[in-house]
C-alpha cells in the first residue's frame, strides 16, 4: 500500500494552489476602471455544451467588434464570461459572482430552461439587465429579463403552416423530449395544427436518456399520419434520427423537426437527414450580404473550418448589439432607464434578418426561415417577416402590468 | 408481431452487449468500473475515427475498435486498478476519475460535435411494416461473443486460471501462475468488449463525449442483478429485464418502459438478493 | 463523556458559531452564498460519513434521500406558504422511505455490495420518476413537479409561524453553518453513546456483535434512518440556499459526490468528509473560471491520482504524517480514530 510521504503531500497541494490561482490571474484583468462589465454564463463544457458554445463564442465576437469600433458611449467592454458546466449550482454561483465582485451591467446567458429560472431571481434581485437568448418554451414575462430567441409560435406557426400545406396533411403524429419544452410546444402544435385543419393523432413523450426509438417508429407505421413532428432534445435522441433512415422510413413520411438545429445535424450523415424541415430565426445558409459579412468575420476568428453555427450563436450576437444600441439611446447604464430604451422597440438588422423588441412582452418580434435538408445543408425554403410571439403576448403585458417576474404555463 | 419480436431481440441483445465487459471486470475482479460508459463511449469514437479515414467499416468495428480500447484497458489496469485490489471503494473513485478524465479528453480531442456513422444494412419489411435490419446484426454479435465468452471460459485453460484466479490468487500463483498477468488480461478483455460493443451500437445511437452516461445505470444493475456467475447471470438478467424494458415501451410508451425495468430490477433484488446466479448451478460461470 | 470531549467540542461550539457570526461581514456575498452550499454539501457528505465511516454501511443513496428532502421541503413550503412545518416533513419523509427501505434489505441479510447497489438503484429510479413529472398533472397539492426543470421559486426558512421574517442570503449563511455544526456535535455525541459504541462495535465484527444479543438488522435500520434525516437535513438547506430543486440530485454523478467527498477527506473521520466537500466544491467551481482544460479532464486526473497517491483520505493522512513527526524514527502507519 502506498505509504503516505512528506513529498506526495506538497505536490498535491503544490498542484492545488496552482490550479485554484491560475483562474483569479486570468479573471483579474486590469481594465480602466470605466469599463462597462458585461458577463456571460453558457456551458462550454458537459451535455449542454453542443448548444452552449456558440453562444459563447457570439457574444465574444460581438464584444470584440463593439470595442474595436470604439466601444459604448466611449467605453470598452470588459468581458466576463464562465463556464457553467452544464451545472444548475454553477450557474447559481456564477450568476451570483457576476452581480457582486464583478458588478456585471448586463449578462448575456442561460442555455436550458432550467438554468434560466435558476438565474433570473438573482439578477431581479440584485437589478442586473438580463438576455436569454435561446429558443425555449414561452411564457417568460419579467421586467428585468429580455429574451431575444424564438417561442414555439415563432417556430411551429409559420413552418407549420408551410409544411401542412405543401403536404396537405390531415393527420400528425409528434414525438416530444418529456419535460417542460416538450409538453408546452405539443399543446402548441395541436393548436397550430387546427387553426389548419389538421389532427394531431399521437403525442408521445420520451424520457431524455432515451436511445431506443424502434418501437415507436413501428407504432408511426401502423397509424400511418402525413406528417411526422418531432421534437425531441440532446445527444441521446439523436438515435431517433439516425434509425429513422436506417427502418427505411426516409422519405416515406415527411419529418419536420421542432428542434434541428447544426447542433443536431452534424452529428448526422447527410444521407440520413435528407428532406427533413426545420424552422428557426437564422440558419448559416441565408443568403444575404448581411450574413455573407457576419460569417467572414466568424471565420476570421474562429477559422474557416468552424463548426457550421445557428440561431443561437445569431440571437445571442442580435441581443448584445440591441442592448448596445439601448445603452446609446438612453446614454446611461441605470437599469430602469435602459428597460425603458428597450421598450421603445429597438430594432437590430442581424445576420438572420430584422429581430425587434417587443415592448409588451420583453421578447423578439422577428423574421424565420423554414429550411430543408438538401445534400447535408440546410436550404431554406421560405422566410417570413415580422413573425410574433403570441404565445407570450397572450398571457404578457409588462406595459400594463409592470410588477411582474413570472413564467406562464399554457 | 414478428417485428416486435425482433426489437424485443434486439433490446436484450443491446443491454447484453453494453454489459458484459462491466461483468467480466466486476466478476472476476470485484473491480466496480465506473469508467465502463467511457469504454463503450471509446469505442464508438474509435469505429466512427477509423472509418471516417477510410478504413472499412467492419474492420473498424470488429478489429480497430476492441483493440484500441483494450490497449486503454490494459493502460488503465497498470497505471491505477493494479495498485487498487482489494480496495474496492477506491477503485469506485479512482474510475470515477478515469470516466470524467476520458469524458473531457475526448471533448477536447473531437468537440463536442462528431459526424457519426448511418446504420448500414438496410432494412427488411413485414406486412408493410419496416424496421432496421442492422438489428440482426446486433442479435448475431451478441450471441456469438457470448457463446465465445462461454467456450473461454468453460472449455480453455486460459478460462481455467481466469476462474481459478478469481477463486484463490494465493493457490494460482503457487502453481506458478502470475495472477497479476491473469487480472490485466482479464480487464484488458473486458475493455476490449466493452469498446466492441460501443463500436456495434456507434451507428444506431448519437456519438458524444457524454453517451457513457445513457449506458452506465443500466449496465451495473444487469450486472448486479445477474451476480457472480459472469455469463449466466448477465444473460438471464439480459432477458428479463430487456424484455420488460421493450415489451412495456410497446404497449404504452418509452417513459414507462425504462421505470419498468428498475422496478422490475428492484423486485428482483428483493426476491433473489444475491442476484440470479442463485438460480443456476454453482459450476455455471 | 469524558472531559477533553466536552471541551473539545465547547471550543468547536464557541468558535465555529463565532465564524458563522461574524464571517457574513468580511465575506463578499458571492462567498458567503459559495460557503452556504458548501455547509449543505457538508451535512449531506456527514451523514455517509457517519453511516459508512462508523456504522460500515455504505450506501449509494445519500443523495436521494439529500434530494427527497429538498422535494418535501419545497412541496410543503410553496403549499403552506411557510417553512414552520415543511422542514420537520422534510426529515421525516426521507426517513421513513430509509426505513422501509432499510427494513427491505437488512431484514433479508444482503451483502454490503447488494446494498450499495439496491440504494443506487432506488436512487435512479427516483431520477427517473421526477424526471417525467414534467406533465402539468403531477402536482403535490400547488406545488408542480416540473419534471427536468425542477421547482424554481421554493419559500425562503422563516421564523416559526412568522413568514414575514424570513431568512435572506446572510441568514441562510448563519442557519447552514449552525445546522452544520450542530450536527458535527450531535455525531460526536452520538460516536461516544452507548449507541454509537455498539455501531462501530458491528462495524469492526458484525458477527461478534450478533453473538452479544444484538439483532445487527434493527441496529443497521436505525442508523440508516439516522444518516437519512441528516442528508434530508441537508437538503432543506440546498432547497434554500437558490430556492431552486431540480432532479439532477438524484442522477448517478451526483449520487457519487458524496462518496468521493468521504473518501478524500479520509473515512472514517468526521472533519475530513467536511473538508473533502469545501475542497472538492470549490475546485470544480472554480475551473469553470479558466479556458484552458475541461473541467472535467482536470477534476478527473486529480481524482486518479489522488487515490493512488493519498489512499487514506486528507486527514487521516495529515494525523499520521503529524504522529510520524511526533514518534520520530519509530512510525505507526496511522489509523483514524476521532
Amino acid at each position: 500500500m502506498t505509504q503516505f510521504s512528506r513529498r506526495s503531500l506538497l505536490r498535491m497541494t503544490g498542484a492545488a494552489a496552482t490550479v485554484l490561482a491560475a483562474p483569479a490571474v486570468l479573471t483579474r484583468r486590469a481594465w480602466a476602471s470605466d469599463a462597462i462589465e458585461v458577463g456571460s454564463l453558457h456551458d462550454s463544457s458537459g451535455s449542454h455544451s453542443i448548444y452552449g458554445k456558440e453562444m459563447n463564442d457570439a457574444i465574444q465576437l460581438a464584444v470584440e467588434e463593439i470595442n474595436a469600433g470604439g466601444g459604448v458611449m466611449g467605453r470598452q467592454l470588459n468581458l466576463t464570461t464562465f463556464d457553467t458546466g452544464s451545472n444548475m449550482q454553477n450557474y447559481a454561483q456564477f450568476a451570483q459572482r457576476l452581480v457582486t465582485s464583478q458588478n456585471a451591467d448586463v449578462v448575456f446567458g442561460g442555455v436550458s430552461s432550467a438554468s434560466r429560472e435558476v438565474i433570473r431571481p438573482i439578477f431581479n434581485r440584485y437589478k442586473t439587465l438580463y438576455f436569454y437568448d435561446t429558443f425555449y418554451e414561452g411564457g417568460v414575462c419579467d421586467k428585468n429579463t429580455f429574451v431575444m430567441a424564438e417561442t414555439p409560435a415563432q417556430m411551429i406557426g409559420p413552418a407549420l403552416e408551410k409544411v401542412v400545406k405543401e403536404n396537405n396533411v390531415k393527420t400528425i403524429y409528434s414525438m416530444w423530449a418529456d419535460y417542460n419544452y416538450g409538453h408546452i410546444c405539443s399543446t402548441w402544435l395541436e393548436k397550430f395544427a387546427q387553426e389548419l385543419g389538421a389532427t394531431v393523432v399521437a403525442k408521445e413523450f420520451f424520457p431524455l436518456d432515451v436511445t431506443d426509438f424502434s418501437a415507436t417508429i413501428t407504432k408511426i407505421q401502423n397509424e400511418s399520419p402525413d406528417l411526422v413532428v418531432s421534437g425531441l432534445v440532446g445527444g441521446n435522441h439523436i438515435g431517433f434520427y439516425r434509425q429513422w433512415p436506417a427502418a427505411g422510413m426516409l422519405g416515406q413520411i415527411p419529418l419536420h423537426c421542432n428542434v434541428f438545429g447544426p447542433w443536431e445535424k452534424n452529428l448526422l450523415q447527410a444521407e440520413e437527414i435528407e428532406g427533413l424541415t426545420a424552422s428557426y430565426h437564422y440558419f448559416q445558409g441565408i443568403d444575404t450580404p448581411a450574413n455573407e459579412a457576419f460569417l467572414k468575420k466568424w471565420a476570421a476568428k474562429f477559422g474557416e473550418d468552424h463548426d457550421e453555427i445557428g440561431t443561437l450563436a445569431v440571437c445571442s450576437y442580435n441581443a448584445i448589439n440591441i442592448w448596445k444600441k439601448a445603452v446609446e439611446q438612453a446614454e446611461t447604464l441605470d437599469r430602469d432607464a435602459l428597460v425603458e430604451a428597450l421598450e421603445t422597440g429597438i430594432s437590430f438588422d442581424g445576420p438572420g434578418g430584422t429581430m425587434q423588441v417587443d415592448p409588451q412582452t420583453h421578447h423578439a418580434i422577428m423574421s424565420t426561415v423554414v429550411a430543408e435538408v438538401r445534400d447535408g445543408k440546410f436550404e431554406i425554403i421560405q422566410r417570413n417577416e415580422d413573425v410574433k410571439p403570441l404565445d407570450t403576448s397572450a398571457v404578457c403585458d409588462l406595459i400594463a402590468n409592470p410588477n411582474q417576474s413570472t413564467q406562464y404555463q399554457p | 408481431m414478428a417485428i416486435a419480436l425482433v426489437q424485443i431481440l434486439n433490446t436484450i441483445a443491446s443491454l447484453a452487449l453494453i454489459s458484459v465487459g462491466l461483468a467480466i471486470i466486476f466478476g472476476m475482479m470485484k473491480v466496480m468500473n465506473f469508467a465502463h460508459g467511457e469504454l463503450l463511449m471509446l469505442g464508438a469514437y474509435s469505429v466512427q475515427t477509423a472509418y471516417s479515414n477510410g478504413v472499412n467499416l467492419w474492420i473498424a468495428m470488429f478489429v480497430i475498435a476492441p483493440i484500441f480500447v483494450g490497449i486503454v484497458g490494459i493502460l488503465i489496469e497498470l497505471l491505477v486498478i493494479r495498485h487498487l485490489y482489494g480496495r474496492m471503494m477506491d477503485t469506485l473513485l479512482a474510475t470515477w476519475g478515469i470516466s470524467l478524465f476520458i469524458t473531457g479528453l475526448i471533448t477536447m480531442i473531437f468537440g463536442n460535435v462528431t459526424q457519426g456513422i448511418s446504420t448500414p444494412l438496410g432494412f427488411y419489411e413485414i406486412g408493410g411494416i419496416r424496421d432496421s435490419a442492422y438489428k440482426f446484426l446486433i442479435i448475431g454479435v451478441t450471441v456469438v461473443l457470448f457463446a465465445g465468452i462461454w467456450i473461454v471460459l468453460k472449455k480453455t485453460r486460459m478460462g481455467l486460471i481466469a476462474r481459478a484466479t478469481m477463486n484463490n490468487p494465493g493457490q494460482v500463483s503457487v502453481l506458478g501462475v502470475n495472477p497479476r498477468v491473469v487480472y490485466t488480461v482479464t480487464f484488458a478483455a473486458g475493455a476490449a468488449i466493452s469498446g466492441l460493443a460501443g463500436a456495434v451500437l456507434a451507428p444506431v445511437t448519437g456519438v458524444v463525449p457524454t453517451m457513457g452516461a445513457a449506458y452506465i445505470g443500466k449496465a451495473f444493475i444487469t450486472v448486479i442483478c445477474g451476480g457472480d456467475a459472469i455469463f449466466a447471470g448477465t444473460a438471464i438478467a439480459s432477458v428479463l429485464f430487456g424484455s420488460i424494458n421493450q415489451v412495456t415501451t410497446i404497449v404504452s410508451t418509452a417513459e414507462f418502459g425504462e421505470v419498468a425495468l428498475l422496478i422490475g430490477a428492484l423486485l428482483m433484488l428483493r426476491v433473489l438478493p444475491k442476484g440470479i446466479s442463485s438460480l443456476v448451478s454453482n459450476r455455471a460461470v | 463523556m469524558n472531559r477533553s470531549l466536552t471541551i473539545q467540542l465547547g471550543l468547536v461550539a464557541i468558535v465555529g458559531g463565532l465564524l458563522v457570526l461574524i464571517l457574513p461581514s468580511y465575506l463578499g456575498i458571492d462567498r458567503v452564498l459559495q460557503l452556504t452550499l458548501n455547509f449543505a454539501f457538508s451535512v449531506l457528505a456527514l451523514s455517509l460519513a457517519f453511516l459508512w465511516g462508523y456504522a460500515g454501511v455504505f450506501s449509494f443513496g445519500q443523495a436521494a434521500f439529500f434530494g427527497v428532502g429538498a422535494y418535501a421541503y419545497a412541496a410543503a413550503a410553496i403549499n403552506f406558504g411557510d417553512s414552520t412545518w415543511a422542514v420537520p416533513i422534510a426529515i421525516l419523509t426521507p426517513v421513513l422511505l430509509s426505513v422501509l427501505l432499510g427494513y427491505f434489505m437488512f431484514y433479508a441479510r444482503l451483502t454490503s455490495i447488494y446494498v450499495a447497489v439496491i440504494t443506487l438503484v432506488v436512487t435512479l429510479i427516483i431520477y427517473k420518476f421526477m424526471g417525467q413529472t414534467a406533465k402539468p398533472s403531477y402536482m403535490i397539492g400547488n406545488a408542480s413537479l416540473g419534471g427536468y426543470n425542477g421547482i424554481p421559486a421554493i419559500p425562503p426558512l422563516n421564523v416559526p409561524g412568522r413568514i414575514d421574517l424570513w431568512a435572506g442570503p446572510v441568514e441562510m449563511f448563519r442557519i447552514a453553518g449552525g445546522v452544520l455544526l450542530a450536527v458535527y456535535i450531535g455525531l460526536r455525541l452520538l460516536l461516544v453513546s452507548r449507541l454509537g459504541r455498539v455501531l462501530v462495535g458491528m462495524r469492526e465484527n458484525e458477527l461478534r456483535m450478533e453473538l452479544m444479543g444484538f439483532d445487527t438488522r434493527l441496529l443497521k435500520v436505525v442508523a440508516f434512518a439516522i444518516s437519512a434525516a441528516i442528508a434530508g437535513l441537508g437538503g432543506v438547506l440546498f432547497a434554500n440556499w437558490n430556492a431552486f430543486i431540480d432532479p439532477h440530485v438524484f442522477n448517478l454523478a451526483f449520487a457519487a459526490q458524496p462518496i468521493i467527498w468521504v473518501i478524500i477527506g479520509g473515512l472514517g473521520t468526521l472533519t475530513g468528509p467536511i473538508l473533502g466537500t469545501v475542497v472538492l466544491s470549490t475546485l470544480s467551481l472554480e475551473l469553470g473560471t479558466q479556458k484552458m482544460l475541461d473541467v472535467n479532464l482536470v477534476l478527473g486526473a486529480i481524482f486518479t491520482i489522488f487515490v493512488l497517491l493519498v489512499p487514506q483520505g486528507i486527514i487521516p493522512s495529515i494525523r499520521a504524517f503529524l504522529e510520524n513527526r511526533r514518534a520520530g524514527a519509530a512510525n505507526k502507519p496511522g489509523v483514524a480514530h476521532e
